[in-house]
């Protein structure tokens, strides 16, 4: 738990409350998403259901075909059951790389915590240790007369086999007692597309009016002192701003133009090359993301990663060069 | 100045076709198994996959794109996961745990293991000097349910009949291995192991238990002078079934220990390196339950010759000491 934590990413990227660094056997810390509770819990209870329809089916398709085998119903049924409860999940991740069938439709991973592969028996011991988190506790609660206690000692045996099912709750990343014996973490299966670079979407849609490639033809453009004002955080919250394209999404991008103006003192004097009578605010927000980037990312080469406007470590070094 | 391209944008231009490439692989591999790609695309993967992390490493160091970089770091992810995911089937797994890792894993616990085959013994020896000296003790110490009728009180003829029970109806003798033998017994195997993670003291009480019965049914056969039979109609299945019992316990110790004394670890870390070994050792428990289950449900009755008996579950134990201390053979992994 700790461990992973203390492993931050280069660049003081600070993580987040869902998320953990694992380091990958070249030596790369890996950002990875915490799986949510529920979305662990709704994953077993879909495996669960897949176990009881391959016992069913199972079942049925025997009754139907071997005459014989019709006494025997009870018998395969109870081996069965407890074969699948031992055998499915330990299989399944086995065959999708460290997801169940209800852990792949929920999209939930099992990972090695501390970043190694995931051995084999990694896998068996976590879901051995379901006996105790989940079968333990039902027998406890279905059949207390053939455990033969007083009901106190019922309700003492289940609060006490309880926490060990609780115990995804009792601790930041989650982990079940299958997890921490096995040394293993579920977490969300990333799935990102790969978004256009805004600074490109600038140079684009500030297409110069005459032929020939003019970046003159910009109708923004900033002084260094200008972009001094902001740091990593603007800059990326700008971004996200940007990507953003449901409706009335656009008075929002009016008023943050307006105010990043008034912040930065902008147009200065000779800053417009067009007389513009109003202000595209998109285009703007677009061209001062680009300029911005470039001025924080040259920075950044130079050692100096500016992480918001609070941030004044470096702002008058700059200035002086 | 926002005239240059950005050394991000260049950046991003070179290596964003061996990232669609890789995303491309994956997408493949999620869809299907590594058996649907090329043998060339499958030697491009590793190499795709550093390249994937040498951009994300650059990426964060040069880029503020946060698009970009979410991107990046999700690509890694997924091809790690390709790479660093249990790479065999459960085939191969099981055929190598069954030749090297179960014995292995046995070996490496072997003190915890004896340490519960010690206090098992204890225990027994216990509950047969109680009820020797005092039978009212076997009404303590053997539940009903466990008992089933073979009191103090019975007759020897009675005690006796009850060792060479034969002949029930072929579906009873796999309901009865089914329900009891195997899956009951199974699951109190996996669960000494398991309550080793409430610091090894369920499994101490569990182990306890189990050796006073034992004892107190010795203790109870012996007073009637049927001690070899009963010898005999133990060992068969016993030779077996107390190993697996002393060895999930065994287990269950080992991750108490882990928890209790880590050492220089931190007691997470303890707990996963010793817990995938001892889940080893539970896991190999079940088979020999099943094994036990199934000369306690079918030899058992078929054979009923003293000697044939004890010979029988002679060999089992000879048959595990030599499995659990056999030169194993090297790891055949490349993990």
């Amino acid at each position: 738990m700790s461990e992973t934590a203390a492993a931050l990413p280069p660049g003081g990227v600070a993580l987040g409350r869902r998320q953990r660094a694992i380091v990958t056997p070249e030596g790369v810390p890996l950002v990875v998403e915490l799986a949510d509770r529920g979305s662990r819990a709704a994953a077993f209870i879909l495996d669960l259901v897949f176990i009881l329809v391959i016992m069913i089916v199972g079942l049925v398709a025997l009754i139907f075909t071997a005459e014989v085998l019709r006494v025997w119903a009870f018998v395969i049924g109870i081996l069965g059951f407890f074969l699948l409860r031992i055998f499915y999940f330990p299989i399944a991740e086995l065959a999708w790389r460290g997801a169940t069938l209800g852990k792949r439709i929920l999209g939930l991973r099992v990972i090695d915590r501390h970043g190694g592969p995931l051995k084999p028996e990694a896998i068996v011991v976590r879901n051995l240790m379901r006996e105790v988190e989940v079968f333990m506790p039902l027998t406890a609660l279905a059949v207390p007369a053939l455990t033969g206690f007083e009901t106190v000692e019922q309700l003492l045996m289940l609060c006490w086999v309880g926490l060990f099912t609780l115990m995804p709750l009792f601790n930041r990343d989650g982990l079940r007692v299958g997890d921490m014996v096995a040394g293993t973490l579920v977490i969300a299966a990333p799935k990102a597309t790969l978004l256009p670079d805004l600074t490109q979407r600038a140079r684009k849609s500030r297409v110069p009016l005459t032929s020939g490639p003019a970046p003159e033809a910009s109708p923004y453009r900033f002084t260094p002192a200008q972009l001094g004002h902001y740091g990593v955080y603007e800059l990326q919250t700008l971004e996200a701003v940007l990507r953003r394209v449901e409706a009335g999404s656009l008075s929002g991008r009016l008023e943050i133009a307006r105010r990043i103006r008034a912040k930065i003192g902008w147009p200065e004097e000779g800053q417009m090359t067009r007389a513009l009578v109003d202000i595209d605010a998109t285009a703007f927000l677009e061209a001062f993301y680009a300029a911005q980037r470039a001025h924080l990312e040259r920075r950044m080469l130079f050692g100096h990663r500016r992480k918001d406007k609070h941030d004044q470590g470096d702002r008058s070094g700059f200035r002086a060069g | 100045m926002d005239s240059a391209i950005l050394k991000s944008t260049q950046f991003r231009r070179e290596r964003e076709p061996s990232w669609r490439e890789l995303e491309g692989l994956l997408e493949k591999l999620r869809r299907g198994s590594p058996r649907n790609l090329t043998p060339q695309e499958l030697t491009r993967l590793p190499t795709l996959y550093r390249g994937a992390l040498s951009s994300l490493s650059v990426a964060r160091s040069i880029s503020l794109d946060q698009g970009l970089l979410a991107y990046l770091e999700s690509l890694a992810n997924r091809a790690y996961f390709q790479i660093y995911g249990p790479r065999r089937g459960f085939g191969a797994v099981a055929g190598a745990f069954l030749r090297r890792g179960f014995p292995a894993a046995v070996r490496a616990l072997a003190r915890p293991i004896l340490l519960s085959i010690l206090l098992s013994a204890i225990a027994a020896l216990a509950g047969y000097f109680l009820c020797i000296n005092d039978a009212e003790w076997y009404y303590t110490l053997m539940p009903d349910s466990m008992a089933q009728g073979r009191m103090p009180s019975s007759t020897t003829a009675e005690l006796r009949a009850i060792l060479y029970e034969t002949e029930p109806p072929p579906g009873d003798l796999l309901s009865a291995f089914a329900s009891f033998l195997f899956v009951h017994n199974a699951g109190i195997g996996i669960v000494c192991f398991a309550l080793g993670f409430a610091f090894g003291l369920p499994t101490a009480l569990l182990l306890i238990q189990n050796g006073l019965m034992l004892g107190a049914f010795l203790a109870l056969y012996v007073g009637h002078g049927l001690g070899v039979e009963l010898g005999g109609w133990l060992i068969i299945h016993g030779s077996t079934e107390l190993l697996a019992i002393a060895v999930a316990g065994g287990a269950g110790f080992a991750l108490a220990r882990a928890l209790l004394f880590p050492g220089g670890k931190a007691r997470l870390t303890a707990l996963a390196e010793t817990g995938r070994t001892a889940g080893q050792v539970a896991l190999g428990c079940v088979l020999m339950f099943c094994v036990a289950g199934l000369l306690e449900g079918f030899a058992r009755q078929w054979v009923l010759t003293l000697w044939a008996r004890y010979a029988i579950g002679g060999l089992m134990l000879l048959f595990w000491a030599l499995y659990f201390l056999q030169p194993l053979p090297a790891r055949d992994d490349d993990e």
